[in-house]
């Protein structure tokens, strides 16, 4: 702006010298042209009577007059009719080296009149005409004199540079002033309005010093005025941010919000620092949600898909598309906890209320809630379990319970004879009895697990833990010997003891919770006691009768797997696995006998699938198997005709699992090591005493006895049991009727 | 081929030669809510899209022909006007990534884990709820 003041200064200023010149010049021709023209006058006054009468020395003495002029540089006189004396005259010319191009203007300039005097200026001449008259006004002459301007010209010039100078002064020290002001009064105090909007554009306080009254100082005190007016507003804004952001901090909610870009804003609350970690501003909230995905993962997809559909919809529908959204979330927190997240979503509109400019979330956290879900759900489902298990008690297993009862009674009173037909003090007990006493104790805690009889079960693992310690060493001889054997019987009585008592316990129980427990017992003993009798007396029979009595005497193949599955859940949550129970051929019917064995038999199969075949979940997971295990047992007719009118009914049971089925190598080399002979089929050894390949024995099976005991009990009924595994790919128990070789 | 309880959050259709696989995750998916359909088989089938909003397909099953059966059960779709997802059924995470090259609509991944199962069909069924709600509400 002062620049273009100061052009505009030097503009006016070279208009204003351009004009004073000119002016200065114009009076210096102007006096010239005063003076040329009364010189001119005077001299053709002085030439009237010379050149009417033809004097040429008057003519001449003129001339010389003239010439003592020294502004004069050309003169002529041109007669112009004939003189009175009848002289003629010729044109007199006074320096004609100076004589203007052209040749002299003897005439009058071109326009006049011919009579009429003209004096007139050029560049560097006053030009005069005279028209010379005599008394009679007649034209006798004329006269032309050429007055120089160069002492004005230079005179002009003289004053023009003076004028250019003070000019050039003049403009330099007002441009210097206008300058020095206008730094001084205008650019110093917006310099200074500048600086301080800088400072209050960076959030600091600014104010400027006014100084003037002017309109710089009114700026200045408006510019004081809005720097105040922002500080306080910001003030406002900050402590409404506060409160915000303590609400936010207070609810029990994660808060976040995120814009069509899907990255999270700078508004969360405490708890979403908490839960998503601190620095959360900037980041995609889907990386928040679903930390560690491959972006190829349905649940990313899915919500990629449902924000960008959400931040296009007509703000009439958002609440349709609010609904579309993930409702929960399943994630590691921050701090590396599972979380479960319940997800809520709210749109945020724009002021005009037409544009979605923002959503935020809500996200409350529910691990605990969920878990204590759970728990109840585990205690519900226990409870149910055990409600189920009752009712088929009460209902069906009544009976089961009830030959349960019978079975245990009579192993209990076998073992029970076994070391009480010994005197107290014994130091005998010969390697059979203790095989028996050990097959009872183990089929007894098989069947009792089954029934959650957890004191009867722990006596009988008790007193197995005793019987398998003293079964390598039986067979040896000596005092330390026969003083341990005294104390493994005296141990072995009270262990049956106890048995009996919680066998006893069990019935009351059982009779307790029921009220018709006692009169089920009791019609189950006399249905039982009837239909024995019947198998007793007609059984053996191969008539019709024999065969009517055996069908009478069979029990439905239900019956002996009644609690199975309850247990093998509770049996595979204790081994970390996951398993899962498949039963066909309920209806089949199973001899007496074997009804009464199979429970435990079975029992023990699963048990050993579950503990030794059945894989770990990360197991079975690296072997690219399901993580459930199934164990399949399927009772069918080996006679193929399902129990014609007539016919009997003979039962084959198949045990098959999916684990890893049995390392035969392993099962070799153990036997190897006990000096055991090694069969054709390698995997009958898993039926020898002592066989175990188990590293640990755990609660559920694993001493390496239990199938021996299971095969020695079947082969009591006429049942044999064979295995058939294939490693890493499971394995299958078959029990079937022994053939009798006719 | 095994079906479902009355309606409730959607129907899904899940094709795989695992019959230890399709009724675990028929029972699992049953408890919360959805209908399910189950075959090991892959000739025939189109007349169960009907009514299905998600199909499930295990692409590699033995001896089939993946490729073949997608195409036939999208063509069928087609022809009907009908319009369900379908979603590559599988635990390998190399063929999980290749679900668009295949030509589905996504993957249901991490088979085996009916928890995972769960979580993924929920979300399969908030796409297809997009999906539709987006048609529904197409601006001109």
């Amino acid at each position: 702006m002062i620049l273009l003041v100061l052009i505009a200064l030097s503009l006016a200023a070279a208009l204003a010298y351009f004009r004073l010149a000119e002016r200065d010049r114009q009076g210096l021709v102007d006096a010239k042209v005063t003076a040329a023209r009364m010189v001119a006058d005077l001299f053709a006054v002085s030439l009237s009577a010379p050149l009417d009468f033809g004097d040429q020395d008057a003519i001449d003495a003129g001339m010389n007059h003239l010439r003592q002029n020294s502004d004069v540089v050309y003169a002529v006189i041109v007669p112009t009719a004939q003189s009175k004396t009848g002289t003629t005259l010729t044109p007199t010319v006074l320096y004609p080296e100076h004589a203007p191009l052209g040749g002299p203007a003897a005439g009058p300039p071109q326009g006049s009149a011919g009579k009429e005097a003209t004096t007139y200026a050029t560049a560097d001449r006053v030009i005069a005409y005279r028209p010379v008259l005599n008394e009679q006004s007649e034209l006798v002459g004329n006269a032309v004199v050429h007055f120089s301007l160069a002492r004005e010209n230079a005179t002009y010039e003289a004053h023009r540079r003076q004028l250019l100078l003070i000019m050039v002064a003049f403009t330099v020290l007002l441009g210097g002033a206008i300058l020095l002001g206008g730094r001084k009064f205008i650019l110093g105090p917006i310099a200074r309005l500048s600086a301080a909007a800088k400072q209050l554009e960076l959030g600091k306080a600014a104010r400027v010093e006014v100084r003037a009254r002017d309109e710089v100082g009114r700026l200045g005190d408006a510019f004081n005025a809005m720097a105040t007016a922002i500080e306080d507003r910001e003030q406002r804004l900050a402590a409404a941010r506060r409160r915000l952001q303590e609400l936010f901090d207070n609810m029990r909610q994660a808060i976040v919000s995120f814009g069509p870009d899907g990255l999270v804003r700078d508004d969360s609350s405490r708890n979403a620092k908490t839960i998503f970690g601190p620095d959360l501003t900037g980041k995609p909230l889907r990386d928040l949600l679903y930390p560690g995905m491959p972006k190829y993962d349905i649940r990313l997809q899915s919500f990629d898909m449902w924000r960008e559909s959400l931040f296009q919809a007509d703000p009439g529908t958002l609440d349709e598309f609010i609904a579309c959204g993930p409702t929960s979330v399943e994630m590691v927190g921050h701090d590396g906890d599972q979380l479960s997240l319940k997800l809520e979503f709210r749109p945020l509109l724009d002021p005009d209320g037409d544009q979605l400019n923002r959503v935020m979330l809500l996200a409350t956290d529910e691990t605990d809630r969920r878990r204590l879900e759970q728990t109840v759900k585990t205690q519900e489902k226990e409870h149910a379990r055990q409600m189920l298990a009752m009712r088929r008690l009460v209902a069906g297993g009544a009976q089961l319970f009830a030959s349960f009862v019978g079975m245990v009674t009579e192993r209990l009173a076998r073992a029970r004879e076994l070391v009480a037909g010994e005197s107290e003090g014994s130091t005998v007990l010969p390697k059979k009895d203790i095989d028996e006493l050990f097959r009872i104790a183990h089929t007894i805690r098989g069947e009792a697990r089954v029934f959650d009889l957890g004191v009867l079960e722990s006596e009988m693992r008790a007193m197995e833990v005793l019987l398998a310690n003293r079964l390598p060493e039986s067979a040896s001889a000596g005092r330390e010997r026969a003083e341990q054997t005294t104390q493994l019987i005296a141990d072995v009585r009270q262990h049956v003891q106890k048995a009996e008592q919680a066998v006893e316990r069990a019935c009351a129980v059982f009779i307790e919770a029921s009220p018709i427990g006692a009169a089920v017992l009791s019609q189950v003993t006399v249905q039982k006691s009837d239909v024995q009798t019947i198998l007793e007396l007609a059984g053996s029979r191969s008539d019709a009768l024999g065969r009517a009595a055996r069908r009478l005497a069979s029990r439905p193949f239900g019956e002996c797997v009644g609690r199975l599955s309850e247990a093998v859940t509770s049996w595979a949550e204790s081994a970390g696995k996951k398993v899962q129970l498949a039963i066909d051929g309920r209806d089949h019917t199973v001899p007496p006998a074997l009804a009464r064995a199979l429970p435990g038999v079975l029992a023990h199969i699963v048990r050993n699938a579950i503990a030794h075949g059945i894989e770990s979940i990360d197991d079975r997971a690296a072997a690219g198997k399901d993580q459930i295990g199934v164990v399949h047992i399927t009772c069918a007719d080996a006679t193929g005709e399902g129990g014609a009118e007539g016919r009997e009914v003979v039962p084959i049971i198949t045990i098959e699992d999916d684990g890893a089925g049995i390392d035969s190598a392993a099962l070799v080399a153990r036997a190897r090591a006990m000096g055991i002979a090694i069969p054709a089929d390698p995997q009958e050894l898993v039926f020898e005493n002592g066989i175990s390949t188990a590293s640990e024995v755990g609660d559920l099976s694993g001493r390496g006895i239990g199938l021996a005991a299971v095969r020695q009990e079947l082969a009591d009924l006429g049942f044999d049991i064979k295995v058939s595994a294939a490693l890493g790919k499971g394995a299958r128990f078959v029990i079937e009727r022994m053939k009798t070789e006719s | 081929m095994n079906t479902a309880v009355p309606p409730g959050r959607g129907r899904v259709l899940i094709v795989d030669d695992s019959e230890i696989i399709l009724s675990r995750d028929r029972l699992r998916l049953m408890s919360e809510g959805y209908e399910v359909r189950t075959t090991t088989q892959t000739v025939g089938i189109a007349k169960y899209l009907r009514g299905t909003d998600v199909v499930l397909l295990d692409f590699h099953m033995p001896g089939i022909d993946g490729v073949a059966v997608l195409r036939s059960l999208k063509a069928a779709a087609d022809d009907a006007g009908l319009s369900p997802l379908f979603y590559l059924y599988t635990s390998d995470a190399v063929r999980a990534g290749e679900y668009a090259e295949l030509g589905f609509d996504g993957v249901i991944r991490n088979k085996g884990d009916t928890e995972s199962l769960v979580l993924q069909i929920e979300a399969a069924f908030r796409v297809f709820r997009t999906v539709a709600l987006l048609r529904r509400t197409k601006r001109p």
